[in-house]
């Protein structure tokens, strides 16, 4: 299955505020260009996080195929390419360079959260079936999760007209973050990726692998 | 610092980064940051730089990449003090 990541960070969770002002998680995590574009950036935090959801991004899709691969932030390397503004959200693309290769980009920017997503290429993002949404409560981590799966579980049955029942997500034990959707009792070949902080929870995965035989009907 | 210090010093840093302290009456050394004690990457970046001010060393990047336990932050931070 072709790799799939995607990360959304609530700009206003706790640690998160101010996180620019922090040199020394700046120094951890950003190369040397990504620390200058946070310093340029208008809004230095929302650059910040999107730099970080990127690399975040690109690891939980390369490490889903490979579970042991590192997860130094500094070796997930942000180019952006391209900066579209003219929409209601601010829109980056370009790619992240990974211990396993390259990966294309793309980051939404919002007076709220940022979201990105990587795949293997910006045709490969194109077709993603994603979304942000907002969270009700404000509960535990445990409710996060089961939020995000819930929000994935209902746009896959909407996806292929099945009931949301017939669906549930199971964590392989390798990896951090990798879910795999099962459908009828029946492993579906898709690939998937859920994320969640504070207020928000995202998804993301790839409609184009088919529904196998077996699990039809 | 025996290990067992090491140990009560590492689970008062994660105190101020787990959501939910029920998670931390449990931990073992085998509890995961991530998955068991729901602490997000982000975090666990700052553990990292709270444990090089607290126990007063240096964790690198390869050094940070290994550390996925309880157990794992613990031996790191004795082996380094040894």
């Amino acid at each position: 299955m072709p790799p799939v990541g995607n990360d959304v960070v609530d700009l206003a969770a706790p640690g998160n505020r101010g996180k620019s002002a922090d040199g020394r998680f700046r120094g951890r995590v950003f190369t040397v260009d990504e620390q200058a574009l946070i310093s340029g950036a208008t809004q230095p935090d929302t650059m910040l996080w999107a730099l970080w959801a990127a690399k975040e991004a690109a690891f939980k899709a390369v490490s889903r195929g490979d579970p042991a691969v590192c997860s130094i932030p500094r070796q997930y390397r942000v180019f952006l390419e391209t900066e579209d503004t003219s929409g209601t959200n601010a829109r980056l693309a370009g790619k992240v360079s990974t211990p396993r290769g390259d990966l294309a980009l793309r980051v939404v920017l919002t007076a709220d959260w940022v979201h990105a997503l990587a795949a293997e290429s910006e045709e490969a993002i194109g077709r993603l079936r994603q979304r942000v949404s907002p969270r009700e409560g404000t509960g535990s981590g445990a409710d996060a999760s089961a939020f995000a799966r819930e929000i994935l579980l209902g746009e896959i049955a909407r996806f292929l007209g099945c009931d949301g029942g017939d669906l549930s997500v199971v964590k392989e034990p390798g990896g951090p973050g990798a879910p795999r959707v099962m459908f009828r009792g029946c492993l579906l070949e898709v690939e998937v990726s859920l994320s969640h902080d504070g207020r928000f929870a995202a998804f993301a995965f790839d409609p184009s692998t088919p529904l196998p035989a077996e699990c039809a009907g | 610092m025996s290990e067992e210090q090491i140990t009560n010093k590492f689970i008062d840093i994660l105190r101020g980064y787990v959501k939910d302290p029920a998670l931390l009456e449990k931990a073992t050394q085998k509890t995961h940051i991530l998955k068991d004690l729901k602490v997000n990457s982000a975090r666990l970046v700052d553990i990292i730089i709270k444990c090089e001010d607290v126990f007063g060393t240096t964790i690198d990047d390869e050094e940070a990449d290994r550390i996925a336990t309880i157990g794992d932050a613990v031996t790191l931070i004795q082996q380094k003090a040894a």
